[in-house]
């Protein structure tokens, strides 16, 4: 058999910038939406937790339900994760 | 190879950990805390070729940071004690993830087994992987398993012991940190020897460049430069950062993510995916912002109605056998005295009717976590959480405090020891110790029977109301003192930011919801009777001594005595029932007829009762036709007329020496001695020790009452032994209670009764959820704060409700109306405060 490689969600580990101006934040995402985080403004408890959970700057992420208050449900790789909304606002994202 | 090896088995949560754990240890394992911390420690035994294994659950995190309590909890057991050999339990359906936790795990330097675990899950979402390609890789044994199946126990079980006997130590698998590898030498070789970490020096110059706060203090105290190495850490950490433009650690991560995608790729063939699965299907309706709170309510009431309702009818079933067990418990006794009862009798039979009073929940328990365990197992647990985070976290709890509340009884009917239980899934120290806190508070099953019986007397035309205001107004004070103690007494606390995983839909398998409801229920039975035993033992000196005086003794033996020979005098005149000529005689016949009854307690069928009335009469036939007498015979109707008689008496006097043993009792002495403070709620020293006596357990209040509203002569009835299923006691004892009580307190309104409720709203947890308390809080000092401020708040609420009632002339609805409106005004204020800014 072989062991093909593909791309996925989360998989692009290029060093990403965030394009200077107006970078839109996670929680501002619609259902349904997907993105590309390209920064994470949060401090290193939070960050390191995120990056625990598979959301790190390059990570492609689908947002399943934004319901407008409390967490947001995101799809990261084969994760479903739940992200308080005060740490979503500090995770700058680009729409792809 | 020693007898005993230490292993440790660690994995991030739904990776199956807990499955994986089970299937090693089966049965044997036992619960408590890691030292002085409210995280749960599991330890379970097992043997492998005559090698005893002790395996212990660490747990589950994603990381091993020193940010949360968890993750230093875990790392620190692996630190400290050495385990021989980590299990890392991982999803194999989720590999890449799985290998961050298993790479720093790795770079700890402890040998570890990798159990690759829910190979049916990948397999079922078509993923392929290969084991072996991942052990090479690794550089440690990969067994893959489906712990919920048991597929792979023997390999897993060969692998530990073969990791755990050798003794080359193989180098573990390296991450290449690219850029950073020049400075993590150096400081490498400035740690090297100096610090006794029992880690390798790689893994603490890592940590070091992380800025983790545990190895920088580690360093600080024992590396003889200590201080002088951590500033230059600071100045190569500073330099890097601006090198790398990102911080040090997040590049770290950046490397290990990196890594674990590449192994990944490498080892999983994962067809394309980005189609929604049926989980996520499911969530767009169960987390939607509309259907899911209806969706919500439904499954908690289906849990009320099942664990409650339909618990409570096979409660009818197993009451029975409880009931036996204490019938034979009395039957082995001394028998009933005259008038007082042999003090072995009573202390037994007091703490049997004590114990069985809990074990009558046994029925509900089991429904109850039954039902937990299939929203657990199916995955419902964080999509709660995630639909009622954003409202809890005004008031300082957490989404993951819904259980618990529920659990505890957040509408009406719960019971606060599985609530506080429960609280251990909160994966946030501050918000689990306030969900601890308030947890008691809700309204458990045991307080009922006293709110019914209040509402029943003085809220009769408000019943409806009366019962809401109950239910809601604990939530709301709840709430508020949630809020509260956050702001106060648990500032300093530590708060995780909420970031949670959410694990797909999985449908539950029949056996592991019986082993856990069962396994469940045992630990209750267990903590709780040995402790509620014990305590109504204390309860019942309390209650008992010093008894009555010799003067009260002999003019109730007069009483007594005078009753008795009226009954014998009238038994001499009948010439079949001269042989009933002494006390003695007596005694026998009360003891003769109280078996009679209970043999036919509950016995409705017609053939039954008379093969039951043939033994008896078998038995002794005299003191049957006394009891019994037969259609006609007149002597027998004249012997019966005096023993009811004589039994009326004998009643009241047995009544009267309670009275009189509770009015001299300590329990009576201390309710008294609290009249003058308490009378500002309204409490009179009746209802002191009844709220005394509820300190052990709520049900006892209304009993306690019962027996001190004394029924006065002529309703007096047999059956009314205090003892009857609590079904009994809150509908058909209560009634006359409710009358007694009535009459007996002419003084007693509406207000008393509100301050009353709203006491025992807040007032302090039973003995059984206080210990629990202790278990979950990991702490005495939190037990006993738990205890004190309840009864702070209980009595400051009531003495408002009650002296400022009084003050401004309201009656009980009119101050229930404006305490409502002052707890929801506390409520809504409380909640604008801005929730604490979680430490990021």
């Amino acid at each position: 058999m072989r062991w093909k490689r593909r791309r996925k969600h989360g998989q692009g580990f290029t060093q990403e910038t965030c394009a200077k101006d107006e970078t839109p934040a996670l929680n501002s995402l619609r259902t349904g939406s997907t993105a590309k985080v390209c920064g994470i403004r949060a401090g290193s408890n939070a960050r390191s937790r995120l990056a625990s959970l598979g959301l790190i700057p390059g990570s492609l992420l689908l947002v399943v339900a934004n319901p407008g208050i409390g967490p947001l449900l995101l799809s990261v790789g084969e994760s479903r994760l739940m992200v308080e909304r005060g740490i979503a606002t500090k995770v700058l994202v680009e729409q792809v | 190879m020693s007898n005993k090896t230490l292993v440790a088995l660690a994995g991030q949560p739904n990776a199956g950990k807990s499955t994986i754990f089970n299937m090693l240890t089966g049965a044997r394992q036992h619960v408590a805390n890691y030292p002085g911390v409210t995280v749960e420690k599991k330890v379970g035994f097992f043997s492998h070729n005559g090698t005893s294994v002790e395996l212990v659950d660490l747990p589950g995190t994603y990381s091993l940071t020193s940010y949360s309590l968890e993750e230093r909890v875990a790392r620190d057991f692996i630190l400290k004690d050495s385990p021989a050999v980590v299990v890392n339990v991982a999803d194999a359906s989720n590999l890449k993830r799985h290998l961050f936790l298993t790479f720093q795990l790795l770079e700890m330097g402890v040998p570890v087994v990798v159990a690759l675990n829910m190979m049916d899950v990948a397999e079922s979402r078509k993923q392929k992987i290969n084991p072996s390609l991942l052990e090479e890789k690794l550089g440690a044994p990969v067994i893959p398993t489906v712990g919920r199946k048991g597929t792979g126990r023997k390999k897993l079980k060969e692998a530990l012991a073969g990791e755990a006997s050798r003794h080359d130590s193989s180098a573990p698998m390296r991450i290449d940190y690219g850029p950073l590898e020049n400075s993590i030498e150096e400081l490498e070789q400035k740690l090297e020897g100096q610090v006794q970490a029992n880690a390798p020096s790689r893994w603490l110059a890592v940590k070091l460049l992380e800025n983790d706060r545990v190895v920088r203090e580690v360093v600080k105290t024992q590396h003889p430069e200590g201080q002088v190495l951590l500033e230059q850490v600071d100045e190569m950490r500073a330099g890097l950062e601006k090198q790398l433009e990102m911080p040090v650690d997040q590049f770290l991560e950046q490397r290990r993510y990196e890594l674990a995608s590449f192994i990944a790729e490498e080892c999983v063939y994962a067809p394309e995916e980005g189609k929604a699965t049926l989980s996520d299907k499911a969530d767009r309706i169960i987390c939607n912002r509309f259907l899911g709170y209806p969706i919500l309510i439904a499954v908690m009431y289906l849990m009320y109605y099942l664990s409650i309702e339909l618990g409570y009818e096979l409660t009818n079933y197993t009451w029975p056998a409880l009931a036996w067990v204490r019938e034979v418990v009395a039957g082995l006794l001394p028998a009933e005295g005259f008038i007082t009862d042999p003090m072995l009798r009573s202390l037994i039979l007091w703490v049997v009717d004590s114990v069985n009073a809990l074990l009558n929940y046994i029925p509900i328990f089991l429904i109850l976590f039954a039902y937990i365990a299939i929203l657990e197992d199916l995955g419902y647990m964080p999509r709660m959480a995630f639909l009622l985070d954003a409202f809890f976290r005004r008031y300082g709890l957490h989404g993951q405090s819904t259980l618990p509340m529920v659990l505890g009884g957040v509408y009406v009917g719960g019971c606060a020891v599985p609530g506080v239980m429960a609280c251990r899934a909160v994966p946030d120290e501050r918000a689990r110790l306030a969900t601890i806190l308030v947890v008691p508070m809700m309204n458990c099953l045991a307080k009922v029977p006293l709110y019914v019986l209040l509402i029943g007397i003085y809220f009769a035309a408000y019943k409806g109301q009366a019962m809401f205001f109950i239910a809601t107004i604990t939530v709301l004070m709840a709430l508020t003192t949630a809020k509260l103690l956050n702001l106060t007494v648990l500032k300093d606390k530590e708060s995780a930011p909420f970031i949670m995983e959410m694990p797909p839909y999985h449908f539950p398998t029949l056996g592991n919801i019986i082993r856990r409801a069962i396994e469940r229920t045992w630990i209750y039975v267990k903590k709780i009777t040995t402790v509620v035993a014990a305590v109504s033992v204390i309860l019942f000196v309390l209650m008992q001594f010093p008894g009555i005086s010799d003067e009260q003794r002999t003019d109730l033996e007069t009483q007594a005595t005078e009753a008795q020979e009226t009954f014998l005098a009238v038994a001499a005149e009948h010439e079949a029932f001269s042989e009933l000529d002494t006390a003695e005689e007596i005694d026998a016949l009360f003891d003769f007829a109280g078996r009679y009854k209970s043999a036919r307690m509950g016995v409705s069928d017609e053939d039954v009762a008379a093969a039951i009335d043939a033994d008896f009469q078998a038995e002794n036939a005299l003191f049957f036709s006394v009891i019994k007498p037969t259609r006609g015979d007149d002597a027998a109707k004249a012997v019966n007329r005096a023993y009811k008689k004589l039994r009326r008496v004998r009643l009241t006097v047995r009544k009267e020496a309670k009275e009189i043993t509770i009015n001299n009792s300590f329990l009576g002495t201390a309710g008294r001695w609290m009249e003058p403070a308490s009378q500002y709620a309204g409490f009179n020293w009746r209802v002191n020790v009844a709220l005394l006596s509820a300190l052990a357990a709520k049900e006892n209040t209304v009993a306690t009452l019962g027996a001190l509203y004394q029924p006065s002569e002529g309703e007096v009835e047999e059956g009314a032994e205090g003892q009857d299923n609590l079904a009994a006691t809150s509908e058909g004892g209560t009634a006359t209670l409710e009358q007694r009580m009535a009459e007996q307190e002419s003084g007693f309104t509406s207000l008393h009764a509100l301050a009353l409720m709203l006491f025992m709203a807040l007032y302090p947890p039973c003995m059984a959820t206080t210990m629990i308390v202790k278990v979950q809080s990991g702490a005495w000092k939190w037990m006993i704060f738990s205890l004190v401020y309840m009864i702070g708040l209980g009595a400051a609420v009531s003495t408002l409700v009650y002296t400022g009632g009084s003050l401004l002339g309201f009656d009980g609805i009119q101050a229930m109306a404006w305490f409502y409106g002052l707890a929801l005004a506390a409520t809504v204020i409380t909640g604008l405060f801005k929730p604490q800014p979680t430490d990021i």
